[in-house]
């Protein structure tokens, strides 16, 4: 059954046709701030309904892994993450486009998202049965402990000032409070506001952490003559692509990225948002010259990008047979499924196998489309850095407001949008970080609702943290990765 | 009252401005029911312990430019906030005239506050703009925007 959907797929020049349609449209949407993934899949769904479903899943898949990759262009362009997933791509992709390395960001980006999207698909095709057991064995302490590792990724992304980024990570924390309480259902911080019931919504959060402020800054920079363009230079060069012999030095890095994206991904609730972050600190930890992440090297763009496509093909094992959506798109495809009449759960496998694997396949090839489209792409996408500021940052505000809007249609959002854009701003000019808080405002969440409904389970017993063998494991990471983020503190400060 | 500014540090401000915001979730907090408040505390505390850190370091530091240099002047002008009250106006003006005309007036303004030259370029571009984003979200991916035409043909 496996090989006859492959050669069913390749043998279709329609299923082809709307793959690549979607792959170009993902990268498109990807790349406006605040319309990723998960908003151009729900946007294609209406589409596909007269479909035949082996050509509209591969068209969706298409569109996630485009999405992704496209997050990553304004991430390295312009230094705002089109989608979450890309937040940790700003570090170093930005960087290099600053440095006058742009092409060379955007080529390794397209070729990191392919490899990653590629591992993440093999993944789900070949351990799809047996790594969806594992998540089982997931309890709320569990999931409490792995946010809890997630919030420690913090102090290792935060830049200058750890003591900031912490503070920053908690401001996070605390927006994520706002609205019902996840356990008792008794409303929090919203002062009357049903809309804030349902507590803040991601994207317009995501739009005032990243693209408001980072337009108001290209604003500022421009009223002080500081820049006429985004790369700050006019007409500067954009340099050439990687070179495959730098990208095969660090295979080991891609790989470990990729593999580290498909189980993030398997877990429901981590996600690209958190796999983008893991990638990049794990490559830190274990790179020689850990002091260069940051300043634009391609192993950091390698790490972040690979990782988060290949949390495409991990969120969806548990999303195909236990029916757990394992990030926000993997939920929306969870619609996309059962519209077409399938029912995630054993019967994909079984009663509606040709149709499931022609769409695991389909990310599989898509990456091989992502690789070509971003590699060839990644010129025309280059010539972003020298469009004028005084041009672009208006335009880039009246798209972040209508990111903000598209969502759920609400005035309220874009309101929303500003306020934390300017107070982000503001923050920002003193020396604070957005991205510690986002992280915190994704994983605080997790954190309380696993940490509440432990002490529940367990009756206010706070060993049940300790004493179950997973539980213990992430813990271990935990203590590991505070070590080691001390330890770079300390040799930061010697270096120094 | 300059040699007091002068003394201000950015992080004195930043440190108490966050100070202030934990106090105001542990104050909001008291009314939630034990369990409902657990967490916010927790996190409120921690907040408090850290910003007032950073405001006792903010004293030691010597380096640092004053708050009436660093904030005031180099990151917060007045055109800045200017486009920043416009910006807050769009979302009140937004339902009532519709998107395209918003959109192509904010557009126009804050080109022009950005550089007052080159007039017919930023009315081209805010056209061009406004029409493509319109094409695209409304026509093209169908998602409702309010549109002053839909009103005005009541589609």
């Amino acid at each position: 059954m496996i090989i006859e959907s492959f050669i069913h797929l390749i043998s279709s020049p329609e299923t082809i046709t709307f793959m690549i349609f979607g792959v170009a449209f993902g990268v498109f949407l990807g790349a406006l701030p605040g319309f990723g993934a998960t908003l151009g899949i729900a946007m294609l769904i209406p589409f596909t309904f007269g479909m035949d479903p082996n050509v509209a899943l591969p068209m969706l898949a298409g569109i996630y892994s485009g999405a992704i990759y496209g997050g990553g262009i304004t991430a390295i362009m312009v230094g705002i993450p089109g989608t979450s997933a890309a937040a940790a791509t700003v570090l170093d992709g930005f960087a290099m486009t600053q440095n006058g390395q742009s092409t060379k960001a955007l080529t390794t980006s397209a070729v990191s998202s392919a490899f990653g999207g590629f591992v993440g698909g093999f993944s789900l095709l070949l351990l799809a049965p047996i790594l969806a057991r594992f998540t089982l064995w997931f309890g709320p302490a569990e999931y409490f402990m792995l946010a809890i590792f997630g919030l420690t990724i913090i102090a290792t992304v935060v830049g200058k000032s750890m003591l900031k980024g912490i503070i920053a990570g908690l401001l996070g924390l605390s927006l994520s409070l706002i609205g019902l309480d996840p356990i008792t259902g008794e409303p929090r911080y919203v002062f009357g506001e049903i809309l804030l019931l349902d507590g803040l919504p991601l994207i317009p959060v995501i739009l005032g952490l990243f693209a408001f402020p980072q337009s108001l800054k290209m604003i500022n920079d421009a009223l002080s003559g500081k820049s006429g363009t985004l790369s700050g230079r006019k007409g500067m060069s954009t340099g050439p692509a990687v070179k495959i012999k730098e990208l095969l030095a660090n295979w080991k890095t891609m790989l470990r990225s990729g593999i580290l994206g498909t189980l993030i991904g398997i877990i429901p609730g981590a996600g690209a948002n958190i796999a983008c972050w893991i990638g990049v600190s794990e490559a830190k930890r274990a790179s020689k010259h850990p002091e260069k992440f940051g300043t634009g090297i391609t192993e950091g763009v390698i790490a972040a990008e690979a990782a988060n496509n290949a949390t495409e093909g991990g969120s969806l094992i548990p999303m195909l047979t236990l029916s757990i959506p394992g990030s926000g798109a993997s939920a929306v495809m969870f619609g996309a499924l059962m519209i077409h009449g399938m029912v995630p759960g054993p019967d994909l496998f079984t009663k509606y196998a040709a149709v499931t694997y022609n769409y695991i396949w389909a990310i599989i090839i898509n990456s091989v489309f992502l690789l070509f489209i971003g590699y060839y792409g990644s010129r025309i996408f280059a010539r972003m850095a020298n469009i004028p500021v005084k041009f672009l940052a208006p335009v880039m505000i009246v798209i972040t407001l209508l990111g903000a809007f598209a969502t759920r249609q609400l005035n309220f959002d874009i309101g929303i949008t500003i306020i934390i854009g300017t107070i982000t701003y503001l923050l920002l000019t003193n020396g604070f970080s957005a991205p510690p808080i986002l992280l915190g405002f994704i994983l605080g969440p997790i954190a309380e609702k696993g940490f509440r409904r432990a002490l529940l389970i367990s009756q206010g017993d706070y060993s049940v943290f300790f004493t179950r063998p997973i539980s213990l494991v992430i813990l271990a990471l935990t203590i590991l990765s505070i070590y080691s983020v001390l330890r770079l503190s300390k040799m930061k400060e010697d270096s120094s | 009252m300059n040699k007091l500014l002068k003394n201000i540090k950015p992080d004195m401000i930043s440190g108490g401005l966050i100070l202030s915001f934990s106090l105001f979730i542990i104050l909001q907090s008291i009314e939630l029911r034990a369990d409902a408040r657990l967490i916010p505390l927790i996190t409120a505390l921690l907040i408090m312990v850290f910003s007032v850190t950073i405001i006792i370091g903010s004293f030691k530091s010597k380096n640092s430019e004053s708050f009436s240099v660093a904030i005031l002047k180099k990151n917060m002008d007045k055109p800045l906030l200017f486009i920043i009250l416009l910006t807050l106006l769009y979302v009140f003006i937004l339902p009532i005239i519709g998107f395209e005309i918003t959109s192509f007036c904010y557009l126009i303004i804050v080109m022009a506050i950005i550089e007052r030259e080159l007039f017919w370029s930023r009315v081209l571009i805010s056209g061009i703009v406004t029409l493509t984003l319109v094409f695209i979200f409304s026509f093209g991916l169908n998602l409702r925007i309010p549109l002053l035409f839909s009103k005005f043909f009541n589609i």
